[in-house]
C-alpha cells in the first residue's frame, strides 16, 4: 500500500503542477509534467488492479489515471483505465461518474479519427448519449453537457446575462468549451440555459470564435436563425 | 478579519489576505476562477479541523482535482475511510446565495453518492466572509 499511496502522492504532486504550469501558459512543460504523473497513476492503479474488493480506492485511482490521460489526449490509455475501473465493483457515483468519462473519451476518440474509418451505421455517438440522458426525466441536464465534454460553471453574470459559452482550453473538459450560467438563476432557469448552451455547442460550435453571450431573452450576435436552432433543440 | 464559520458547527477564524505580486495577478486574473480555488484552499483547513482527520488525498477528476479527507488509517488502501469534500466559492455573497449554492450541493450528493461515506459540504463567501460547513450523510452505509 506504501508503494501506491507514494506514487499517486507524486503523480498528483506533478499534475497540480501541471495544471498551473498550463494555467502560466507553459504548454509544453506542463504537457511534460502531466506525462510523468499519468505514468505513475497508471503505476498506482496497476498495483490495486486485481484487488476487486478494495473499493472506492481501485475505482477512483482507475478514474483518476483515465482523467489524466484524457487530459494528455492518450484516448488508448484513457478507454484502457476507465473500462479497467468499470470492470470491478466501484460504487455506484463513482460508477456513474467513469461512465460519463468513458464517453467523453469516445467522443474525443470519435473527433479524432479518420472520418473514413468511422462506420455510418446506427445512431452517432452524441444521439446515443442523447437519448441515454432523456430516457429519465427530470433530465440530468448538467450531466449530458459534462458527458458531451464540456464543463458547466456558475458565476456572477449580471442582471442582463443569462449564460454563455466560450472555448476555453485550459478547463474547458475534454471539448475544449466552458458553459457559464448566471448564478442568481432560478435552478429552473440555469437548466433552461445550460440546454441552451448544449444546443449552441451543437449545431453552432465552428462560429464560436471568442465568447458568445446570450442575454435575458437568449439572443446573442449569432443571428436570430441560429438562436431560433438553439432554442428549438434546447427544448 | 474574521471568518463566522456557520452550518453544522459555529466557529470562528482569522483570515489573512497575503500580498499578491504581478505575476499572481495575471495568474489569477479570473475572478470567478480565483473563487473557486481560494474556496477549495479555506475548505480544506476547515476540513482538517473541524473534522479531527489528518489527512486530505487527492484525485484527478475532469479538468481538475477531486479532494477527499480521511484519517489515513486504514492500511488497506488510500481512499478507504475518507469522506468526500464538495466545495463551492461566493466572491461576494448574502445569506440568500449561500443558501442557494448549499441546497444545490447538497441535492447533487443526494443523487449521486453511494459509496456509503459521507460528503462534506463547504459553500465559502468571500464577500462577509463567511464559510458554511455541512455534513451530508446522505447515502451513507
Amino acid at each position: 500500500m506504501s508503494d501506491t499511496r507514494e506514487l499517486h502522492n507524486r503523480a498528483m504532486d506533478l499534475f497540480e503542477l501541471g495544471l498551473l504550469t498550463a494555467r502560466a501558459g507553459k504548454s509544453a512543460e506542463s504537457r511534460r509534467l502531466f506525462n510523468e504523473a499519468l505514468e505513475r497513476e497508471t503505476a498506482a492503479a496497476d498495483s490495486v488492479a486485481a484487488d476487486y474488493e478494495l473499493e472506492p480506492t481501485r475505482s477512483i485511482l482507475h478514474r483518476s489515471a483515465a482523467s489524466m490521460a484524457l487530459r494528455i489526449g492518450d484516448v488508448q490509455k484513457a478507454k484502457q483505465y476507465v473500462e479497467a475501473g468499470l470492470a470491478g465493483n466501484a460504487p455506484e457515483d463513482i460508477r456513474e461518474e467513469m461512465a460519463v468519462l468513458r464517453e467523453q473519451i469516445l467522443l474525443l476518440e470519435a473527433a479524432t479519427t479518420d472520418h473514413r474509418l468511422r462506420a455510418p451505421r446506427g445512431l452517432t455517438l452524441v444521439e446515443q448519449i442523447s437519448r441515454r440522458f432523456r430516457s429519465t426525466a427530470p433530465v440530468n441536464i448538467t450531466g449530458f453537457a459534462k458527458a458531451l465534454g464540456l464543463a458547466v460553471r456558475q458565476a456572477d453574470l449580471g442582471p442582463e446575462i443569462a449564460g454563455e459559452i466560450f472555448p476555453d482550453l485550459y478547463r474547458g473538459g475534454p471539448s475544449g468549451y466552458t458553459i457559464r450560467v448566471n448564478a442568481s438563476d432560478s435552478p429552473r432557469q440555469k437548466r433552461l440555459t445550460v440546454a441552451h448552451e448544449i444546443a449552441h455547442f451543437l449545431r453552432h460550435r465552428d462560429r464560436i470564435k471568442n465568447r458568445l453571450v446570450d442575454d435575458r431573452m437568449y439572443r446573442s450576435r449569432i443571428g436570430s436563425t441560429r438562436e431560433r436552432e438553439a432554442e428549438e433543440l434546447g427544448v | 478579519m474574521l471568518l463566522c464559520v456557520t452550518g453544522d458547527v459555529c466557529a470562528a477564524g482569522s483570515l489573512r489576505w497575503c500580498d499578491v505580486n504581478e505575476q499572481d495577478e495575471g495568474t489569477w486574473a479570473d475572478l470567478q476562477e480565483a473563487t473557486e480555488y481560494g474556496a477549495y484552499g479555506v475548505a480544506i483547513i476547515l476540513a482538517l479541523r473541524l473534522t479531527q482527520t489528518p489527512r486530505v488525498e487527492r484525485s484527478a477528476k475532469g479538468t481538475g482535482v477531486d479532494y477527499w479527507v480521511g484519517d489515513g488509517k486504514d492500511r488497506r488502501g488510500i481512499f478507504q475511510r475518507t469522506a468526500r469534500l464538495e466545495v463551492s466559492g461566493i466572491l461576494r455573497g448574502d445569506e440568500g446565495k449561500i443558501a442557494a449554492r448549499l441546497r444545490e450541493k447538497l441535492s447533487q450528493t443526494k443523487r449521486s453518492n453511494s459509496t456509503g461515506l459521507p460528503v462534506y459540504v463547504v459553500i465559502v463567501d468571500f464577500g462577509r466572509p463567511e464559510a458554511r460547513f455541512v455534513k451530508s450523510t446522505e447515502g451513507a452505509k
